[in-house]
């Protein structure tokens, strides 16, 4: 396991969006991230996701919640796909049955709660896929 | 009209007869007012003879005993025993000469007057004054006879100058006898007296030997009586008249110149009582015959007349009563008449067939008969049928042609009590008809009245309750109040296992089967519909079956009262309901496992709800938790964030709680009904679904127009609203609706409150609809739904708070609609 020091030099360009409806979700959620990427867009549902996306395309991680109001978390994953088919997608979501389309293979469905060790192999997953 | 000979014949014959009837009746009176009239006429005749007889004597005797006195009165007046003893004849002839003329003036019959001395010598004849001194002692006896016993004398003796009738008494001389004085009269004398009396003549005949003394113009005599009397010429035809031989007879009767005369005779005797002579009389009593003729034929006349009378009143009365009698016979004629066109209008105005038999054919039917044989006149249907009973469908129990050998219809006469039926068939359709025959008389003829009364249908309903009776798997009973007899029919006993005569009819037997717990209220309620509280009988028991289990009874029935009120009878029937109270305590304990099966459902949702509940504020938690790790590797641990993430964590914990405090109110023990507000239910079934639905876009829109509180179990009603909010989401995420939206509505009405929860998922299909309600039913997949969720809330609504659940489809969707009473019902929910 590398260190987590050098995991965060490695992650802090990296340009990720977060979704998530939940406001304690998106500030715990958000916090963490923000202590590894210097670049956290944080919206609170699928539409403002996909905007915030269409704003800045070189946004290269998704991660959001699924079921959401206004728009879900998968409606706004096929927008953006339609634009970056490449982007690396992270589902968390407390729903059990939620169906989701795994378009990709690197596209990951994590579970909530998340343990911080799920985190830590997510940011390791992150540093993977993109760098 | 021949009616009106017979009558005239009828009369003739009357008459005839009462004529000849009349006329013997006739004869016979006459007979015998003829031999009536004869025999009063004799006996008037033997009367009047006995009458004439008497009076003679009477005559007689008077005149005698006249001229007796006179002598004793000459005897004491003139003193004529001194002239005697002095003998001083001219004296004593001085005296009594004017005496004597004047007795000979006054009656020319009187003869003598002579004194004769007790030597029996003459002393003086006053009528004869110069012929004395003679002794006539010798000549007359009635002296000699004196001068011995000196005695009165009295009788006819024939004298030395006369034949006389004479009275000789003793003469004194104080107590010395002197003589005799003797006065003697002519016997006609007498006669001329008798003949004033009798107005014909009468005679006197004297005996041969006596002296003839009397002139008279005929010499006529009567056997040894030589007439002494002179006769008139009338007299004498008279006596010439007198039959042949007559000798002195009484009752001779002899006709003379048309007239009829009876013949009389007296004796005439001397002193000694020996008839010297007779007195003959002469009697016309042609008047007497005549009027005794007259009143005879009077009598025959009046007889006659009566009968006559009589006759004609009598022939009158028969004539006038016969003339009645034709009016009536008339009357009753017409009457007949009438009747028979009465008769033939009733007949006709039945709905039974009617005929009448005659001589063993048929003589008249009426229209319904023609109508059902379907021919048009009764000749016709001769033509094709000689006998009625040709058409008599052969089966046995009913009419035959013969039967125990006589004629049908003379069988049913006799039998009049039982009931006689039989069957004819038309179109290949059997009727049955019952059958009575009387016998009636018309116009002097026999007939045999016959009316089929159509039974058919009573006949299909009898044996159809028949059937249905034996049939039947109930059990009827029949229950005689006022004898207390009471009857079981063979499924009644068959019901317990028993053969019919394994059981006795009697209120025992029912009461020996009982179950005794049952017992009490069974009585009870027999008695309540015996006093009419009730109007039907209705009573579940358990009667003991021959094997020793026991039977459950519905036993249901009626009782019957008289005019009076009073219980007369009473009727029911047994329903073995076993297997329905055995499938009842099935069902029972299947809807006791379905609440523990929906129970756990409930629960389980709840739990999976609760989780989706903490999911939110664990991972909350859980990143905090996160974060705090991440600053202790990355040294970034500061006390201000410490802080502030710890805050965040108590912060969930009271989410957590939060949650389990909402949810706690589902899994509280339900005990009592409470008041409480529909809006307030739907509120806490909000705050276990609402975030479910929150997440899966659905809207909610709340119309709510309610403020009545209900009494209800509110944790029920909680639980069917979850379960029908949750079976609306699950729907629209299914058919992905665009806008979910879950309308609920709340309404009251007068008792009642309605609370509708219609989604807009398109509606249940017409294909399911009806089986939603039922139990383990689902389309939904067996991870999210049991099958028991919808059945389950029709249940709690229904059973438990006494309201209804129904579904309909809007244009929309599907629409829920529950109405609940403000007041629910008396049931309580622990016995289930």
């Amino acid at each position: 396991m590398e260190d987590i020091k050098t995991l965060k030099d490695t992650l802090k360009d990296i340009k990720i969006l977060f979704v998530d409806d939940e406001e304690d979700i998106r500030n715990g959620t958000g916090s963490f991230l923000k202590k590894f990427f210097d670049n956290v867009i944080i919206c609170s549902n699928g539409e403002e996701g996909l905007q915030a996306f269409k704003e800045s395309q070189d946004i290269q991680v998704v991660i959001s919640d699924v079921l959401m109001p206004k728009m879900t978390g998968t409606i706004m994953v096929e927008e953006i796909k339609k634009i970056n088919p490449d982007i690396f997608i992270i589902f968390i979501s407390a729903s059990r049955g939620v169906e989701f389309k795994k378009e990709s293979n690197n596209d990951i469905f994590v579970k909530k709660p998340l343990s911080y060790n799920d985190m830590k192999d997510l940011l390791i997953k992150i540093n993977e896929v993109v760098i | 009209m021949h009616n009106n000979f017979t009558t005239t014949q009828l009369r003739f014959d009357i008459f005839k007869r009462l004529f000849i009837v009349f006329s013997i009746l006739l004869v016979i009176l006459i007979y015998i007012v003829y031999l009536a009239q004869n025999k009063s006429f004799e006996q008037y005749n033997t009367i009047s003879q006995k009458h004439i007889h008497k009076t003679i004597k009477h005559t007689l005797n008077h005149n005698i005993n006249q001229y007796r006195n006179l002598l004793i009165r000459l005897l004491i007046m003139e003193d004529v025993s001194k002239y005697v003893a002095n003998f001083d004849r001219e004296g004593l002839y001085k005296v009594l000469k004017p005496k004597f003329d004047f007795l000979k003036k006054e009656n020319q019959y009187f003869a003598t007057l002579h004194i004769i001395t007790k030597d029996g010598k003459s002393f003086l004849r006053v009528h004869a004054k110069d012929h004395f001194g003679d002794n006539i002692m010798q000549l007359r006896p009635m002296v000699q006879e004196i001068m011995k016993n000196k005695t009165t004398l009295i009788g006819y003796e024939t004298g030395l100058h006369a034949t006389a009738f004479r009275i000789i008494m003793p003469l004194y001389n104080g107590k010395e006898f002197l003589g005799s004085i003797g006065i003697g009269i002519n016997p006609n004398y007498f006669i001329s007296q008798i003949s004033e009396l009798l107005s014909e003549q009468g005679m006197l005949f004297l005996e041969d030997q006596h002296l003839k003394l009397f002139s008279t113009n005929i010499d006529f005599k009567i056997g040894n009586y030589r007439l002494q009397t002179k006769i008139s010429e009338k007299t004498k035809e008279l006596l010439n008249a007198l039959p042949k031989g007559y000798a002195f007879e009484d009752s001779i009767q002899i006709t003379l110149n048309d007239r009829i005369y009876f013949i009389h005779y007296e004796n005439l005797k001397d002193y000694d009582n020996h008839t010297l002579g007779k007195y003959l009389f002469f009697e016309d009593i042609t008047d007497r015959i005549n009027s005794h003729n007259s009143i005879r034929w009077q009598l025959i006349a009046v007889v006659i007349l009566f009968i006559i009378i009589v006759f004609i009143l009598v022939s009158g009365s028969i004539m006038k009563f016969s003339r009645q009698l034709n009016r009536f016979y008339q009357d009753i004629i017409n009457t007949t008449e009438e009747n028979e066109s009465y008769l033939k209008a009733v007949e006709n105005g039945s709905k039974n067939l009617i005929c009448t038999i005659f001589k063993g054919e048929i003589f008249t039917v009426n229209n319904a008969f023609l109508e059902f044989m379907e021919y048009k006149s009764l000749d016709t249907f001769k033509q094709q049928h000689k006998l009625l009973s040709e058409l008599f469908v052969k089966r046995a129990g009913y009419l035959d042609r013969i039967i125990d050998g006589k004629d049908w219809f003379k069988y049913v006469v006799e039998k009049p009590n039982k009931m006689h039926k039989v069957i004819f068939q038309k179109d290949s359709q059997e009727y049955i008809f019952s059958v009575t025959v009387s016998k009636v008389k018309i116009n002097n003829d026999r007939r045999y009245l016959v009316t089929f009364s159509d039974i058919t249908e009573i006949e299909t309903i009898k044996n159809r309750y028949e059937f249905a009776i034996n049939a039947a798997q109930d059990g009827i009973w029949d229950w005689n109040l006022q004898t207390n007899e009471l009857y079981f029919t063979p499924q009644w006993k068959k019901q317990l296992g028993y053969e019919d005569n394994e059981l006795k009819n009697a209120l025992s037997t029912w009461e020996e089967h009982i179950h005794p717990d049952d017992k009490e209220q069974a009585v009870k309620d027999i008695q309540a519909s015996h006093n009419n509280e009730t109007e039907f009988y209705e009573n579940i028991h358990r009667l003991k079956h021959k094997d020793g289990h026991w039977v459950w009874i519905l036993d249901r029935g009626q009782t019957i009262f008289d005019e009076n009120g009073l219980a007369v009878r009473m009727i029911g029937s047994h329903t073995d309901i076993t297997k329905i109270k055995e499938l009842e305590e099935e069902i029972k304990e299947k809807d006791k496992v379905m609440m523990t099966q929906s129970r756990s459902a409930a629960m389980g949702e709840m739990i999976s709800m609760i989780a989706h509940q903490w999911r939110q504020p664990l991972a909350i938690i859980s990143m905090d938790a996160n974060n705090i790790l991440a600053d202790i590797e990355l040294d970034m641990v500061e006390q201000e964030s410490l802080k502030e993430i710890s805050l965040e964590i108590i912060n969930q914990t009271n989410e957590l709680s939060k949650t389990i405090d909402d949810f706690k109110e589902f899994f509280k023990p339900v005990k009592e009904s409470e008041m409480v507000l529909v809006e307030e239910v739907i509120k806490r079934a909000f705050s276990v679904v609402g975030k479910s639905l929150e997440n899966n876009n659905v809207a909610v829109r709340k119309i709510f127009s309610s403020k009545q509180e209900i009494d209800t179990y509110s944790r029920e009603l909680m639980q069917v609203f979850i379960n029908i909010l949750n079976n609306a989401k699950e729907v629209l995420i299914e058919k992905n609706v665009q806008a979910k939206e879950i309308l609920i509505e709340l309404e009251d009405t007068e008792d009642t409150i309605i609370i509708k929860i219609c989604d807009n998922a398109g509606g249940i299909p017409d294909s399911i609809i009806d089986k939603i309600f039922e139990p383990y039913f689902s389309t939904k997949d067996a991870k999210t739904g049991t099958g028991l969720g919808l059945y389950m809330s029709k249940t709690i609504i229904e059973k438990h708070l006494s309201g209804t659940l129904r579904v309909i489809n809007t244009h929309e969707g599907a629409c829920f609609i529950i109405e609940l009473p403000f007041k629910k019902a008396n049931k309580n929910i622990e016995d289930k």
